[in-house]
Parts: structure tokens; sequence; C-alpha cells
């Protein structure tokens, strides 16, 4: 092993942990498109050192290339203002603890992501517009999109007219 | 804009930050990020890793004192590159040189690496007090003697 791949491995695992969790979220808990997901983050990473000026952690940069990257491999089927809504799945009321992480996979990919980043990760929207390629005012309908699915995912009574 | 239900929110706060991946992923990754047939990515790659290692980690001595800067030798046009049956006493020297950084605390890490030819390449990550300070430093390195290049790169902390 070299200096620079013992270097590496370091970072490797120190970081990955919260990537790898990330890359579930915004995928919907596909594991393999999420691995897939931190592997490029990791090549990008490592091809784009100089970009990093130590403003920000290095987590919260390694995140914002994990979410390029994403939005990049999205990039044919990103839908961020048409996405047609899909009816998530309502799990019983009584199972005390409810299936979040299911409910927030089920989202619709745009509106996931913002959600993902927002309420989960504490993005605010200025950020997320940036990291997205969108504008704030989508940001926000995304969020709020997404809120309004994941209510009535998780609380169908209150859902109910 | 509307709020999720109490409930929701503290569950959204409770939700793990951190997932293991699957074991296998990490040498996957490590192929992926080092392991490329053009060996000046590889060393690109391994700077990168290294100076971010060094840039992030909290006993980085860079940290302390003076500035953190990465020395990528390549051999260039004009290299010489060592007789035939050599290039065990080339690396030693080079690694003499290293140690000598070593002993004066100017040596951070020290990233060996193994070119298909029969050229030394790798890098080295310094502390130096500044610029003048780092390409004096650099200036130092058998790889100057033998007609190589050297790039030095000051990392922004």
């Amino acid at each position: 092993m070299t200096g620079g791949e013992d270097a590496f491995r370091t970072l490797y695992r120190a970081h990955t942990p919260a990537l790898y969790a990330m890359a579930l979220r915004l995928t919907g808990s596909d594991q393999n498109e999420a691995e897939d997901l931190v592997q490029e983050t990791w090549v990008r990473a490592t091809r784009k050192m100089s970009a990093f000026r130590g403003e920000s952690a290095l987590r919260t940069w390694l995140c914002g290339v994990l979410v390029n990257v994403r939005r990049e491999r999205l990039r044919s089927a990103w839908r961020m203002v048409d996405a047609v809504d899909i009816e998530l799945a309502s799990p019983p009321r009584d199972d005390a603890a409810f299936d979040l992480e299911r409910a927030i996979a089920a989202l619709p990919d745009g509106a996931r992501d913002v959600f993902v980043l927002h309420d989960v990760y504490g993005y605010v929207h200025r950020e997320i517009a940036e990291m997205l390629g969108v504008v704030e005012g989508t940001s926000k309908s995304q969020l709020a999109r997404a809120r309004t699915l994941l209510r009535k995912a998780l609380s169908p009574d209150e859902a109910r007219p | 804009m509307s709020e999720l239900p109490d409930d929701i929110q503290r569950a959204l706060a409770e939700l793990p930050r951190e997932r293991e991946p699957d074991p296998a992923l990490e040498d996957r990754v490590v192929r992926a990020v080092l392991g490329r047939r053009r060996r000046w990515m590889w060393v690109g790659a391994a700077a990168a890793a290294a100076a971010l290692l060094v840039m992030t980690h909290p006993w980085s001595p860079a940290r302390a004192t003076g500035q953190t800067y990465v020395l990528l030798l390549s051999p260039g046009s004009a290299y010489l590159t060592p007789p035939q049956g050599h290039l065990e006493e080339r690396r030693a020297e080079y690694a003499r040189w290293a140690d000598s950084l070593a002993r004066i605390g100017k040596l951070d890490v020290e990233g060996h690496l193994e070119p298909p030819g029969n050229v030394v390449d790798g890098l080295f990550i310094i502390r130096a007090a500044n610029d003048s300070d780092a390409a004096r430093i650099a200036a130092t390195c058998p790889h100057i003697k033998y007609r190589g290049h050297i790039e030095v790169r000051r990392f922004i902390e």
C-alpha cells in the first residue's frame, strides 16, 4: 500500500458512512445506485481537489459533490417542475414505528431531493437551489409538495376530508 | 410553508445520519480512484487524497505552523533515467532526501508510487513557511538533479 492509498482509505472510512446514508435517501433506498453515487463522488472529489478551499467542512463539500453527481445522473429524467405525483402507500396507522424512510423513498425524485436536503440535512433553499441548479422558488414548491405527500402517507386520517 | 406534524419532525431528527455500505465498496472505490491506468492521474488522485487527509486531519501540523504544499514529481522530457539495474539505488536516494525532510519536521506524507517504467516519480506533502520556502525545499530534491519536473501546489486551508 502506498502513502497515497493509505491516506485515501482513511478519508474514505471517515466520510463514506455519511455519504452513503445521504445517497440512500436521495435514491429512494436503492443500494446499488447509492453505492455507484458514493464511488463517483470520491472519483470526482479527488479530481476536483483544487476546488476545495476549506471554506466549508470537508463533509459538506463532499455532500455537495454527491448531490451534483446525483443531479447529473438524473439529468435525462430530471423533472423538478412537472413531475407526476405518485400516490404513496399508506402504512397501517397502528404501526407504532411507521416507516419514515420508506415514505421518503416513495417521494418523486425532485421532491425527495429537496426534502432530504432541507428537512433531513438542514440545507437552506438558497444552497439547495445552487446544488440542484434550480431557482429557489422551485426548491420551496418541491419542499411543500414533499411535505404534503409525506403527511398524506404518514397521517392518512388527517389527510382524509 | 406547510409544516410537518411534531411526531414526523421528531422522527426526522432521529434518522441516522450515517450508514455503513457493503465493505466491498471500499476496494471498489479505491480501484476507481487510484487504480487508473494513466499513472499521472494516479499521482494526482493520490496527491489529492493525501492532501485532503493532511488538511482535514485534526492532528494536521499544517494547521499549527506553516502551510501545506504538495510536490508532484513527473519525469518531463529531459529526465535522466537511471542506468539499467539502478532504479532501486535512485529510489533510495529520493528516500534519503525524504528522510532528511522528516528529520527537520518538514515532511508530512511520503507517497511513493510504482511506475510502469524505469523512472522515479511520486509525491511528497511538505510543510513550508511560504511559497519561496516550498520552492527552495523542492529544489533540493534529487529529482531536480536528474532534470525531472516538480510541480509545487499550495493548499489553501
